[in-house]
């Protein structure tokens, strides 16, 4: 069977060309997704940049759920990128005795900002690094500061660095040459008063002729009383290191996630489309096989053999396709500001191997239905004209009853939607919907066809007739349209749906009138928010910082938003819907949690919470409040007290003003001299933007590839399908059809197509909208629908366009060739 | 001692399509093809010859009624069963749509073989073609041959397992008199010469003139069933 299936596809290659086309865009696309996703898994195997003499690293956890019983493992959750674990004071105590040591450096670090150094250090940590002072000296003064070259400033220059603190007078003691990154060297006691005396990590350089790795054994030994500390050595001391880029690779490998199992989807969906329908087309040929004696096994292994060959040459030029796609997606990605700079790929085996074997996969299982409706075709089948198939009632039912699991199946969706990581689940309504549609297409395209072909003119008469008794046909044209305009649709549409409505739900919410945030890149000074409360007019001032906590139901640790918040003046800025409590009791060694975390954990107002904070630490604050879940609110607000002792760099990201008619915003600005004052309004515009832009820009890159492959679909299955009707067109000519009437016909065929397909897209569509305002519904007061109607409607016309153009033009030139040939008479067919 | 006819069917049934669109092609017919002889259907277009000769040779199956070749009754096999015992036993030629248009003649001919496992050699296709005239044409394909060349690929393809039993729905149907001469003399000597068993259908009297019997359809039913004398009388001489 194998040597025929062989045979079939060299000499039919072009039937078979839709299928291979398909593939090989579908594997191209998953792994081009893996390969970013290999190059951004390994964005963090690069060698240390601050620990490059030898040394041992003691650092502090770098994943939340981690408790003394509970030694962290792969599947805690990794702390927030922008927050780091710290080193208790004890474990310097407890490595002093160590022998083999030549120096202990204990590296307290803190924001600070000047030219490129955004980080304070002590002058102690220089020894870890290469390099020396190219100019001066050590910094032996508190307002000594030593720069990194290179730079314009001088030896002896008074500079001014943005501290925790605030703005500070520095005079530059020293310059220094060094490989490793730009930072601000202190003298060692103001680098531990700047970091609030907590310690990042601590660096052991061993004695002379000492292994580092076996010091790290016996600093482990050392430790015992700390188990959540991790002993680093060689390249692992990068895990001690806070990488600036590390959300940035976070949101390049959730995006390449979500890319791939899209790709995936639409790929399983066209291909096993694809197959299909050339079973469908070949009914003929397999029912004379059958009648030359094949068996039905025998045809089904002909169709599978088949589809294992077009798989595994097409899963080669996927892949080649993803040599090529992977780099020029970094490159787009890194340009737009979704991949760090100079995000680039590298050929790595298992995305491609993984990609490969999904390509043979889709390839078996796509033709594996087809096949086995291949081995009942009958042998008579193969006399008649007629290759109509009846449906089975069976197989109608079996539709039917899956359709409407798959619709059904976004119910218990919409109350995982209302969760945390609710827009994650966007994707997999879409695609149950779309699945949903696309098995009740037959039932439902029928009322859509006979609207789009009523009309007493032969032409329309023939359309009805054709989308009557051609139902796999037009089924399997409507369908790369229909995947096309749900995927779009139900995608922008849900997530602009969402965002818009969190955006109001933090809109509603904020009553305060203005808000101080950053005017540049520096951040906020820590004392902003008490500064601003001592001026006149001004009733509270709120700092508030956006971070993440941890909470373990026991199966598994999970991440949730939340915001430190100065508790007892949050009432006055912000209007929270508490059930129970109040938040004026937010203060040190107190939480207010939302009512599903509540509800989950069995929490109640005045019992004790179990958390971990953004830094890995283990909390038990007493519950102040439960306020109810509110999309725009985070799950969890903790007393501003809490980000000093747990945040890696405790300055607020905004600071929230209620004035009285007597405030003097001259004198707020004047306070605040790196703050901007602006409305609350305009500063949550601001935020819109910058987060419409980026989510545009993932959406662009999420949904832009899908769409150029069932785009490519769309046209791949209508070239298939404009063989049968070319046929038909031409016996239409025979029997006296002018041209122009069969040319009407083919149009009025792929009007029918886009048609159908795009009304039920747009059904796709809308039934997104309704589970996303199920969803939201439970967690915000009013959901905004929103539909980019621009961008969607692109999508309809680039169907609409391709779907006629597809259908039509191969259709003129096929009665454009049989005209010709009549004129040439015999001649021309003879040679 | 022919008591064993090489097809039986008894009070054979067919009903295409169900509710108020069923036909019936096969109104309770019974007939017996004894081994060895050659048997032309004849009748008007519609009267169910075609839906006979595929119910008879396994290739379709009846609403009710009994099907038996060589006393195997076909109704109890299942589709695999049914496939390997008309592949060693029946051989079959359409009225037109004969053959696989991606494999050559040749391919055409030697397919039933490689279905049912063989490794064919080259020479026996080209015998079985040569013995249709198309010895030259073994590496055509369906589309460089004229109807009534695909139509003797076909016959050669029917023949190529030498099978006991061979059913033709209007074999000469697309070909000229002389071809289609060649192909009656064709079957015609598989019964003589190899007592093969051979039931044609045919709307040509002349096709029909090569049979022993003829048996006329009339709306599914026997309506006719005679001796050709001429032949009888020819066969005796
Ligand atoms: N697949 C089918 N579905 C419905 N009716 C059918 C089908 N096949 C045949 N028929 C009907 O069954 C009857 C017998 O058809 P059949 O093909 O056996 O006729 P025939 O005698 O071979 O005619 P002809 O000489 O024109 O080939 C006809 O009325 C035909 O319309
Ligand atoms: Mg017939």
């Amino acid at each position: 069977m194998t040597a025929l299936a062989r045979q079939t596809l060299r000499t039919r290659w072009a039937g078979f060309l839709g299928s291979f086309l398909a593939l090989a865009l579908g594997v191209g696309l998953f792994a081009t997704a893996g390969l970013i996703l290999a190059a951004a898994l390994r964005g963090h195997d690069i060698p240390p940049r601050w620990y490059v003499a030898p040394s041992v690293v003691v650092a502090g956890p770098d994943r939340a759920g981690v408790t003394a019983l509970d030694p962290a493992d792969g599947f805690d959750p990794a702390l927030p990128p922008d927050e780091r674990g710290f080193v208790p004071a004890g474990a310097v105590d407890a490595l002093a005795g160590l022998e083999d040591v030549s120096a202990v450096i204990v590296e307290h670090v803190s924001y600070a900002r000047f030219g490129a150094a955004t980080e304070a250090r002590p002058w102690a940590a220089r020894a870890l690094r290469p390099g020396g002072l190219a100019a001066g000296g050590p910094p032996t003064r508190p307002e000594h500061v030593v720069i990194t070259a290179p730079t314009e400033t001088r030896v002896g220059e008074e500079v001014t660095v943005v501290t925790v603190e605030g703005p500070r007078r520095f005079t530059v003691s020293g310059i220094i040459e060094t490989p490793a990154e730009p930072a601000l060297y202190v003298a060692n006691d103001l680098a531990a008063r700047l970091a609030g005396g907590r310690v990042a990590a601590i660096a052991l350089v061993p004695a002379p002729g000492v292994d580092p790795t076996t010091l790290g054994e016996d600093v482990r030994a050392a430790l015992d009383a700390f188990p959540m500390l991790r002993v680093l050595t060689g390249d692992d001391r990068r895990g001690a290191e806070l990488d600036p880029e590390a959300g940035l690779y976070v949101g390049v490998t959730s995006l390449a996630g979500s890319v791939a199992g899209l790709s995936g989807f639409v790929a399983v969906y066209i291909v096993a489309g694809t197959f299909r329908f050339t079973v469908t087309q070949r009914r003929r040929e397999l029912a004379l096989l059958r009648a030359a004696g094949a068996t039905p096994r025998q045809v089904r292994r002909l169709v599978r053999s088949e589809a294992l060959l077009v798989g595994a040459a097409a899963g080669l030029v996927g892949i080649a396709l993803s040599a090529l796609g992977a780099p020029a997606a970094a490159g787009w990605l890194a340009g737009h500001g979704l991949a760090p700079t100079g995000f680039t790929t590298e050929l790595v085996w298992w995305p491609l191997a993984a990609a490969y074997a999904l390509g043979l996969a889709v390839a078996v299982a796509g033709a594996w239905s087809p096949a086995r409706r291949a081995g009942r075709i009958r042998p008579v089948e193969a006399i008649g004209e007629a290759t109509v198939e009846r449906r089975g009632g069976a197989r109608a039912v079996v539709g039917w009853v899956l359709g409407s699991a798959c619709l059904g199946g976004t119910i218990p969706m919409a109350r995982l939607m209302s969760g945390p990581a609710g827009a994650a689940y966007l994707l997999v309504v879409v695609m149950l919907l779309i699945v949903g549609a696309t098995l009740l297409l037959p039932t439902l395209m029928r009322p859509v066809n006979r609207l789009v072909t009523t009309g007493r003119s032969p032409i329309a008469m023939l359309a009805r007739a054709s989308a009557r008794s051609e139902t796999r046909r037009y089924a399997a044209s409507i369908a790369p349209v229909l995947v096309t305009v749900g995927l779009a649709g139900g995608t922008l549409a849900g997530t602009a749906t969402i965002s818009a409505t969190e955006a109001a739900g933090l809109r509603d919410h904020l009553t305060a009138p203005m808000v101080v945030v950053p005017a540049g890149a520096a951040r906020l000074p820590s004392g902003t928010a008490d500064r601003l409360a001592g001026l006149p007019g001004v009733t509270a001032a709120v700092p508030v910082k956006a971070t993440s906590v941890f909470d373990d139901r026991g199966d598994m640790v999970r991440e949730h938003t939340a915001w430190f918040v100065h508790g007892a003046a949050a009432r006055h800025v912000v209007r929270l819907p508490t059930i129970s409590g109040s938040v004026d009791g937010l203060s040190a060694g107190a939480v207010a949690v939302s009512a599903s975390l509540a509800e989950a954990h069995g929490w109640r107002t005045g019992g004790t919470a179990t958390l971990w904070l953004g830094d890995g630490a283990a909390v038990t604050p007493r519950i102040a409040a439960v306020v109810e879940d509110r999309l725009g609110l985070p799950a969890v607000f903790l007393p501003w007290e809490l980000a000093r002792t747990h945040s890696t760099t405790p300055m607020p990201d905004a600071v929230y003003l209620a004035l009285t008619p007597q405030a003097e915003l001259a004198a707020i600005r004047a306070a605040v001299p790196l703050g901007a004052l602006v409305t609350v309004e305009s500063h949550l515009t601001t935020l819109d933007e910058r987060f419409d832009r980026l989510n545009r820009l993932s959406l662009i890159a999420l949904l832009g590839v899908a769409l150029l492959y069932t785009a490519i679909a769309i046209a791949n299955t209508q070239l298939i399908a404009v063989g049968d009707l070319t046929r038909e067109l031409r016996v239409l000519c025979q029997v006296g059809a002018t041209r122009r009437q069969a040319l009407a016909l083919a149009r009025r065929e792929g009007l029918t197509v886009a048609v159908t397909g795009v009304s039920l897209g747009c059904a796709v569509m809308i039934g997104t909208l309704a589970t996303v305002h199920i969803a939201l519904g439970r967690v915000s007061e009013t959901v905004r629908t929103l539909v980019p109607w621009p961008p969607f409607l692109a999508v309809v016309a680039c169907c609409i366009a391709i779907t006629l153009a597809a259908g039509v033009l191969p259709a003129r030139r096929a009665l454009r060739r049989r005209e010709s040939h009549a004129a040439g008479g015999r001649r021309a067919s003879a040679s | 001692m022919s008591a064993e006819p090489a097809v039986r069917i008894v009070d054979l049934r067919k009903i295409h399509g169900t509710g108020t669109v069923a036909v019936t092609a096969l109104d309770g017919i019974t007939l017996d093809f004894p081994a060895g002889t050659f048997t032309a259907i004849m009748g008007p277009s519609g009267s169910g010859k075609s839906t006979l000769a595929q119910c008879a040779a396994g290739l379709d199956r009846p609403t009710s009624g009994e099907v038996a070749v060589d006393g195997v009754l076909l109704n109890a096999m299942d589709e695999t069963e049914l496939t390997v015992f008309r592949r060693k036993r029946i051989g079959f030629v359409f009225q037109a749509f004969n053959l696989l248009p991606s494999l050559t003649a040749e391919e055409n001919v030697t397919l039933p073989l490689r279905l049912a496992g063989a490794r064919p050699t080259p020479g026996r296709a080209r015998v079985a073609l040569a013995t249709v005239g198309l010895g030259d044409r073994a590496g055509s394909r369906p589309s460089e041959l004229s109807g009534g060349q695909q139509q003797r690929v076909a016959i050669a393809r029917a023949l190529v397992t030498a099978p006991a039993i061979v059913f033709a729905d209007e074999p000469t149907g697309a070909l000229d008199s002389g071809s289609g001469r060649d192909v009656l003399r064709l079957l015609r000597s598989l019964v003589d010469e190899h007592r093969h068993t051979v039931i044609m259908v045919t709307h040509d009297p002349v096709a029909a003139a090569q049979a022993d019997r003829v048996v006329v359809l009339s709306d599914g039913r026997v309506a006719e069933e005679r001796t050709a004398e001429k032949r009888t009388a020819e066969k005796a001489r």
